[in-house]
């Protein structure tokens, strides 16, 4: 019998379907995947080089940059390693700030992941209306930081600017009305046939290989893991919140998106209750007026934004906190005014080396299905 | 925490839980001891290295980070160790199958037993490890699109000013 021979074939990098610069050398054995190489690094930019060259706080805009889709929970890890490094205390209303806004970047980030999952399975319509709301979400962002995406907001020991009430408002509006919108995206999704056919049984990673190929977020708890670093190691005020995690039964497509639908009605759940402990605690924060009506107060000011602030060598801290794509990682170590070494430990870049194994004896048109679940953003992945 | 009790000279540091640092001389062996589920049930959470240019010369100049994560125990342990060469821990945590290639990529650091070490992030054909201290920030080569060649080219680096570095002394000493 003649031998079979494989066919190779290139998947992107300028494929829509490849969320990015992915390039993907596929083996193919008729239209069955036998192998998947991905090659990643088109959008290397050497963040972890870069940071190295800056100090503390003009580090922090590059951090949005890594996952241009969820800014707001990057910058928060990075801000939390600077404040463990220099045992900076948060205050308790800042920090409700700081969860509405971290949730509404998780709504952000989810909104993307499904919709275009669906685009990229073929239907559009959940698509239009997603982005309707996110264009809602980049508002917010806008109006307390200045920038619709990049908005380096949360800063070490706190956040750049406090929200105003219309503002906190105008949120908690959204907040009612956006559980109606996910239930629409849901009625289009969740029992239609194509979609199903699509994603049921498809990408299926068992407990034991998610938590071997080191899968967190969405992606483990699809597969039936309850971890979720906001109840297993609190942070913030998430411990005095309720909320509920989901997690999915069989570890296919279908149930990470089932996870990440639910994902969105606790986001809003929490925004609500944090909108509610914020409330009347919202005034200026001690110091802060001062430093625009007292010179001195204005100089020191001045000082610590130009030359920074130098934190003794050597040493070292890792902080994570669940990202919307998964758990990301900040290893600082550091050297005086600059970061000696800052280790970013991104979630899709962890996720991204296990396509092999999830696409392997699956249809070339479920690769694009799992893609699409491991939620992937090469800002974050190439660094 | 058995570990600490069990081995308390492996451990210098311990920072405040659920993190346990700890240098090692034997990361190997430690991180077998974690991933079998002997003393924790560990998975590779994260892996990089930290390059220190400035040891004397008969010293390993590379640190290489590990860190494990015990779902179980609700800890992270961080292992570090000055090597100048490591063994490949991807037979039982496949997540280390491109956190070592990264490694390699970045700091030129050998990694034995690895079945798939190739380049990963940085361009086809690039020379050079980034991420240690004597690379340059602005690199060696640029590239370009060739209107001759119809392609990019790659030519040595041009900088029509020096590479300003802005070190202010900072009169806030910690």
């Amino acid at each position: 019998m003649a031998k079979l021979k494989t066919f190779t074939m290139n998947f992107g990098p300028q494929h829509p379907a490849a969320h990015g610069v992915l390039r993907l050398v596929l083996e193919l054995d008729g239209e069955v995947v036998v192998r998947a190489d991905p090659h990643v690094g088109l959008l290397h930019r050497g963040t972890e080089k870069l940071l190295e060259q800056k100090n503390y706080l003009q580090g922090l805009p590059y951090l949005d940059r890594l996952d241009y889709v969820s800014m707001m929970a990057y910058e928060h890890v990075y801000s939390v390693a600077l404040e463990n490094l220099l045992t900076l205390p948060v205050i308790k209303p800042v920090q409700a700030v700081r969860v509405i806004f971290l949730e509404l970047t998780r709504l952000l980030n989810h909104l993307m992941a499904v919709t275009t999952h669906a685009l990229d399975v073929g239907a559009l319509t959940p698509f239009l209306w997603a982005f309707e709301e996110r264009e809602k979400l980049m508002e917010f962002y806008e109006r307390v930081s200045g920038a619709r995406m990049h908005a380096a907001y949360i800063r070490p020991g706190g956040v750049a600017t406090l929200p105003d009430k219309v503002l906190l408002r105008d949120i908690e509006v959204f907040v009612e009305n956006f559980p109606a919108r996910i239930n629409e995206i849901e009625e289009m999704l969740t029992n239609n046939r194509i979609w199903r056919q699509r994603l049921v049984d498809v990408g299926v990673v068992s407990l034991a290989s998610a938590r071997d190929w080191g899968f967190s977020g969405p992606m483990l708890r699809g597969s039936s893991w309850a971890w979720d670093l906001r109840v297993s190691q609190p942070y913030e005020c998430y411990q005095s919140l309720d909320f509920g995690v989901p997690v999915g039964q069989q570890g296919d497509c279908f149930d990470r998106y089932l996870v990440r639908t639910e994902e969105m009605r606790q986001s809003c759940y929490l925004i609500k209750q944090s909108l509610s402990l914020v409330g009347s605690n919202l005034g200026e924060s001690p110091g802060w007026s001062n430093n625009h009506t007292q010179m001195e107060n204005l100089i020191q000011h001045f000082k610590f934004y130009t030359a920074g602030y130098e934190i003794t060598p050597g040493h070292t801290v890792y902080t994570s906190a669940e990202a919307p794509k998964g758990e990301f990682g900040v290893g600082l170590i550091s050297a005086g005014a600059k970061p000696y070494r800052c280790r970013l430990r991104a979630p899709g870049f962890i996720h991204l080396a296990a396509l092999d194994v999830m696409t392997v004896d699956h249809m070339i048109a479920d690769v694009v299905t799992v893609i699409g679940t491991q939620d992937i953003v090469f800002g974050e992945i190439d660094r | 925490m058995e570990l600490v009790r069990l081995y308390p000279a492996w451990f210098t540091t311990q920072l405040v839980t659920p993190q346990v640092w700890c240098y090692t001389l034997v990361p190997t062996l430690l991180l077998r001891a974690l991933s079998r589920g002997i003393l924790h049930n560990g998975y590779l959470f994260d892996l990089f290295g930290v390059h220190y240019p400035g040891r004397s010369a008969h010293l390993a100049t590379t640190q290489v980070n590990w860190v494990v994560l015990s779902y179980t125990r609700n800890t992270k342990w961080w292992i570090s160790s000055f090597v100048t060469c490591i063994n490949s821990v991807t037979s039982w945590w496949p997540s280390a199958l491109w956190l070592e290639r990264e490694l390699w990529e970045m700091f030129g650091l050998r990694v034995e037993g690895h079945p798939d070490l190739r380049r990963l992030l940085t361009d086809y054909g690039f020379v050079g490890y980034p991420l240690r201290k004597d690379f340059p920030v602005t690199g060696y080569v640029e590239l370009k699109y060739s209107e001759k060649n119809k392609r990019v080219t790659s030519s040595p680096l041009k900088l029509a000013q020096e590479f300003r570095v802005f070190d202010f002394v900072s009169p806030w000493q910690s």
